[in-house]
């Protein structure tokens, strides 16, 4: 049999897992910390406290995670093939950026097999913003053969801070890349692991979170939820227990996510919500930084 | 004062910056600004230089000069002291003048010379600074052209600090040949390049610029932008022959894809036929957004509508392969099935049936819904249709539909897709031809300076719309300030003024639209829904509010239209002296401009406006115009008698000239004028010192001025 010069995919294609896997071995042999995702509802891995707070101050800092994501308002109740109410990134975050970030990136892509040589792989101009952590970066999204694949950001600011060394994240939308490896449509089609699909794991949490999203939720009990929070948060940081209080903006972020998907906030009133959510990641982001700036024995400027 | 000499040998430069992935938007302005910053810098060093020519890729800035002075200029300078007569005495001895400027510019008072200026010879000293070698001042010159250089959004990635448009990697920096020891963002320059990062990884080792651009290109860098544009077009033009087929040349996506790729090859893909059931603006907007994808065509230009074959051309950066085309295939394939998802659910509900569903929709805080603004629009395109004689009842539809496609799912993926899919889907739906392009037309023109609607109901409601958001936000206290126009209300009042001076607005005034516009806000009229907070003045609720807020529509569009009429080459003081008059009907402020355009050169008009102004001011401020009388100017004192007589004609025949909008006659006309109001300066005297005569002979000039008062400020226009 004539063997095709271009014929490098392996006999079976890297599950879902087995990529997670292998981006951990990877990452992890280049120092970086492998943490689990964290427990709390986010929207991005940015949101996890190994990136939002680490970031800020002078230590130096690499971890990489798995985050489970949620984002209500993209649910479609399990009939789109390419949109999920919850769903995987994988997040790496380097602090201080090293210089051969876009190599090390490259090169671990080859871990799953995709050599950049046989590629088509480019780096689009997108920066990035999140208003509700007062945080923005430059970068690109990485597109592979036109798919958009990966999320490059070199953080220039987070909670209001400007950092000082810059970390870069890298963000893998490890779906998108699944589904490129092994040739599916469909992302509940995708092999989670041998004979197990992500739709066996995962369909029936977007029928019924789409259904709760978009129907069900209370939203009388997440306004009330959402000031709970906030409330709460501030009062925490009045006793300087500014990580709990991360996890109180975390809720008021995810709540006001909820609250936006059922369509209850104005286009008036969401500038307002945000804007309070900000104000407490804020408050937390110099909280920790004056922290940060104590146990260093740096001086504050 | 300085002067140059001694030019001298020259030697070659090659500066090139290595950055990671640039935006491909900030490219081609960075190139020309490198350009012309490294000349100004040589320039100021004394430097010569021939031209300095940039070149540039996503991952590379590269500045080339063939020759560069090896040395600074040797500069004279001569400075100047005290006068001659000051600084010697009688005898011929130096003053203190003379000693204290030698002292001054330490030199003796013998090394002194004179200098003969036209206000007589002066003291003087001569001054040489000596040459100094290029090679030691381009270590400040080159990062001083680097910081120079602005982006729209910069970063910081290392230590010091420096903000760019994206990390610099390494840098080449060749003078002479040999390296120039030179840093900045914590990077030395060297001699050592990079190829394509995936073709041809790794560094090699840079000499000339020829050498460095052939190297270049063996290792798959084409550094020109022209060369990456031709080689772009000749391999579309490759593989859309192969597939009988041709690419409309978007010259926007065509430098898009040259400043995203260092190694162009176009590459051919394809979709199901199934795709080409879509409307062909939803597939070519599928594949030029995002993805930047030319369509293929079926036929050659110009036999008629080309059809879409179900092909694309991607450029990539790399060589083709049966995996890069698979996967663009595939990316493009969910793009179309998504949007044949959102298609497809969008038939299944009328434009009409989407009316009531636009309520619950903010179009703004302030000025309500779009369903408020669709049962705004329905009166007020009645309302202008009625003044412009154009029968309402397809117009009053366009107001209905024109604002329902924003629902549907089409316009939700592609928002550039409004008005274009409400002409479609108005079409399937059975409306009428002139009401689907109405619909389309009502948002034209879509940028600054693009189309405008061709049919008069698009015309009407294009109109419409904008002069609902404008006053709106005007009203609202939304107010465009400085590059701040979130609400593009500038583009708006332009786009607005523009089709105001088409033939169907030549009866059109838009003061009463205004005012039309204002009754339809009940912030801006009505006192029941006024709080103290609803307009900007604080005098909302008022019948005042609606006052100024007519008047500061009014002074907007008065300045969009002398931008209009001033970037369409027409002269600053005609267009000012047309507007102090009238910017009402920007129709006629622009045939009105274009009449007095073409009469203001010649001779008459020069009499005449030498004429009117020397009326305007001999007839004192506060002089109260009294109806002239015709016995007051008897044959008898002939030239008043000319004077009045031509005048009385003229004030009744400019007025049926203008009232039928004939400006060309208006103006020669009033030029009539010319002759016995010379005649009638060149005899009298009007400043008689008999009250009667003076006051008769004022009252005639001030009803001239009064007359040319009424079309436009004359007095503004530089003859």
């Amino acid at each position: 049999m004539r063997r095709s010069p271009r014929a490098r995919t392996p006999r079976s294609p890297m599950t879902f897992q087995g990529l997670f896997l292998s981006l951990h071995q990877f990452w992890a042999e280049r120092g970086c910390v492998i943490m689990q995702s964290y427990d709390n509802e986010v929207g991005a891995g940015t949101f996890h406290p190994a990136t939002f707070l680490r970031v800020i101050g002078p230590k130096p800092w690499r971890a990489a995670y798995v985050q489970a994501s949620r984002r209500p308002a993209d649910g479609r109740y399990g009939q789109n093939p390419n949109r999920l109410q919850h769903y995987y990134q994988y997040q790496v975050i380097l602090k201080p950026a090293p210089p051969d970030i876009q190599d090390l990136y490259l090169k671990s892509l080859e871990t799953f097999g995709l050599k950049s040589h046989e590629h088509d792989i480019r780096f689009m101009e997108d920066d990035w913003e999140s208003p509700t952590l007062g945080a923005w970066g430059l970068g690109w999204e990485v597109r592979f053969n036109g798919m958009e694949v990966t999320q490059f950001t070199y953080f220039q600011e987070v909670g209001g801070i400007a950092l000082n060394p810059v970390s870069v994240e890298i963000t893998y939308g490890l779906e998108r890349v699944a589904m490129y490896i092994q040739g599916v449509d469909n992302v509940f089609n995708l092999a989670w692991a041998k004979g197990i699909s992500y739709g066996d794991v995962h369909h029936d949490t977007e029928v019924q979170f789409s259904t709760f999203n978009f129907q069900e939720a209370d939203t009388t009990a997440l306004v009330a939820a959402f000031r709970q929070s906030e409330a709460e948060a501030h009062a925490l940081l009045e006793k300087r227990l500014f990580l709990p209080a991360y996890d109180y903006c975390l809720k008021s972020s995810h709540v006001f996510n909820l609250l936006d998907a059922r369509g209850a906030i104005s286009v008036t009133e969401r500038a307002g919500y945000i804007a309070r959510v900000r104000n407490v990641a804020k408050k937390i982001a110099s909280a920790y930084q004056g922290e940060e700036v104590r146990h260093s024995g740096m001086s504050p400027v | 004062m300085k002067h140059y000499t001694n030019p001298s040998t020259t030697s070659e430069l090659l500066f090139e910056v290595g950055v990671e992935e640039m935006p491909a938007r900030v490219i081609a302005p960075a190139i020309t600004q490198l350009s012309e910053i490294a000349a100004k810098q040589f320039a100021s060093y004394g430097i010569a230089a021939d031209r300095c020519l940039t070149y540039g890729t996503p991952r590379r800035l590269i500045l080339h000069v063939s020759h560069l002075s090896r040395q600074t200029e040797t500069c004279t300078e001569t400075i100047v002291g005290p006068p001659q007569k000051i600084a010697f005495d009688a005898s011929g001895s130096p003053t203190q003048a003379a000693m204290g400027f030698a002292k001054s510019q330490g030199v003796e008072v013998a090394q002194l010379t004179l200098l003969p200026t036209a206000k007589g010879p002066y003291l003087a000293v001569s001054k040489q600074t000596a040459a100094q070698p290029t090679s030691l001042l381009l270590p400040k010159i080159l990062p001083d052209i680097l910081s120079a250089l602005t982006f729209p959004k910069t970063m910081r990635w290392e230590e010091s600090g420096v903000s760019f448009i994206r990390p610099i990697r390494w840098m080449v920096a060749l003078y002479d040949k040999k390296i120039v020891p030179m840093t900045y963002a914590g990077v030395w320059a060297g001699a050592l390049s990079q190829g394509h990062r995936s073709l041809s990884p790794g560094t090699f080792r840079v000499g000339g610029f020829a050498s460095y651009k052939k190297a270049l290109q063996r290792r798959f860098v084409l550094i020109d932008p022209k060369e990456r544009y031709d080689a772009i077009l000749k391999s579309i033009q490759g593989v859309s022959t192969e597939a009988q087929g041709w690419v409309d040349k978007d010259e926007a996506l065509l430098w898009q894809a040259v400043f995203s790729v260092e190694y162009p090859v176009a590459l051919r893909g394809s979709f199901d036929r199934d795709f080409l059931k879509l409307p062909p603006e939803v597939i070519t907007t599928a594949m030029k957004e995002h993805q930047g994808y030319f369509p293929l065509l079926a036929s050659d230009p110009g036999a008629g509508r080309p059809a879409l074959l179900p092909c694309f051309v991607a450029i990539i950066n790399t060589h083709a392969n049966e995996t890069i085309r698979s996967g663009n295939e595939r990316v493009l394939r969910a793009r179309l099935a998504d949007a044949k998802f959102y298609y497809d659910r969008d038939l299944s509900i009328t434009l009409e049936q989407r009316r009531d569903a636009l309520g619950k929709v903010t179009y703004h805080e302030r000025l309500g819904t779009l369903h408020d603004k669709v049962e705004r629009l329905i009166p007020l395109a009645t309302f202008i249709a009625n003044q412009l004689a154009v029968s309402p009842k397809e117009v009053v539809r366009v107001a209905e539909l024109c604002k329902s496609d924003l629902l549907t799912g089409v316009v939700q993926e592609f928002p550039s897709l409004q008005g274009t899919m409400g002409r479609v889907y108005g079409r399937i739906q059975g409306e009428s031809e002139a009401v689907a392009l109405g619909i389309e037309e009502h948002y034209l023109p879509r940028v600054s300076g693009g189309a405008l609607p061709e049919t008069p109901i698009g015309q009407l409601l294009a109109v419409a719309d904008k002069l609902d958001t404008i006053v709106g936000c005007l009203g609202a206290g939304l107010i465009p300030s400085g590059s701040e126009d979130p609400y593009a209300l500038r583009r708006a009042g332009l786009g607005l003024v523009q089709i105001c001076t088409l033939p169907l607005f030549a009866r059109f005034s838009l003061k009463p639209a205004i005012d039309f516009v204002i009754s339809s806000y009940p912030f801006l009229c009505d006192a029941q829904a006024g709080s103290p907070k609803a307009g900007f003045w604080g005098v909302a609720g008022s019948p005042k509010a609606g006052f100024f807020c007519a008047k500061i529509v009014l002074d907007f569009l008065k300045q969009r239209l002398a931008f209009h009429l001033a970037s369409s080459g027409f002269r600053a003081d005609i267009v000012d002296a047309v507007l102090s008059r009238q910017a009402d009907s920007p129709y006629i402020s622009l045939r009105f401009a274009q009449a007095i355009t073409q009469s203001v050169d010649g001779e008459e008009f020069k009499v005449l406006m030498t004429g009117f102004k020397r009326a305007a001011r001999i007839v004192p401020n506060g002089f109260q115009l009294v109806d002239l009388v015709s016995g007051d100017y008897p044959p008898e004192v002939s030239v008043e008698h000319k004077l009045y007589n031509v005048l009385m004609l003229s004030r009744d025949l400019a007025k049926q000239q203008w009232d039928a909008q004939r400006y060309d006659a208006l103006i020669r006309q009033l030029a009539t004028l010319h002759a016995p109001l010379s005649d009638f300066f060149d005899t009298v005297m009007v400043m008689d010192t008999d009250e009667g005569v003076r006051n008769r002979r004022l009252t005639l000039l001030a009803h001239i001025v009064s007359l040319f008062d009424r079309f436009a400020d004359f007095s503004k226009i530089v003859a």
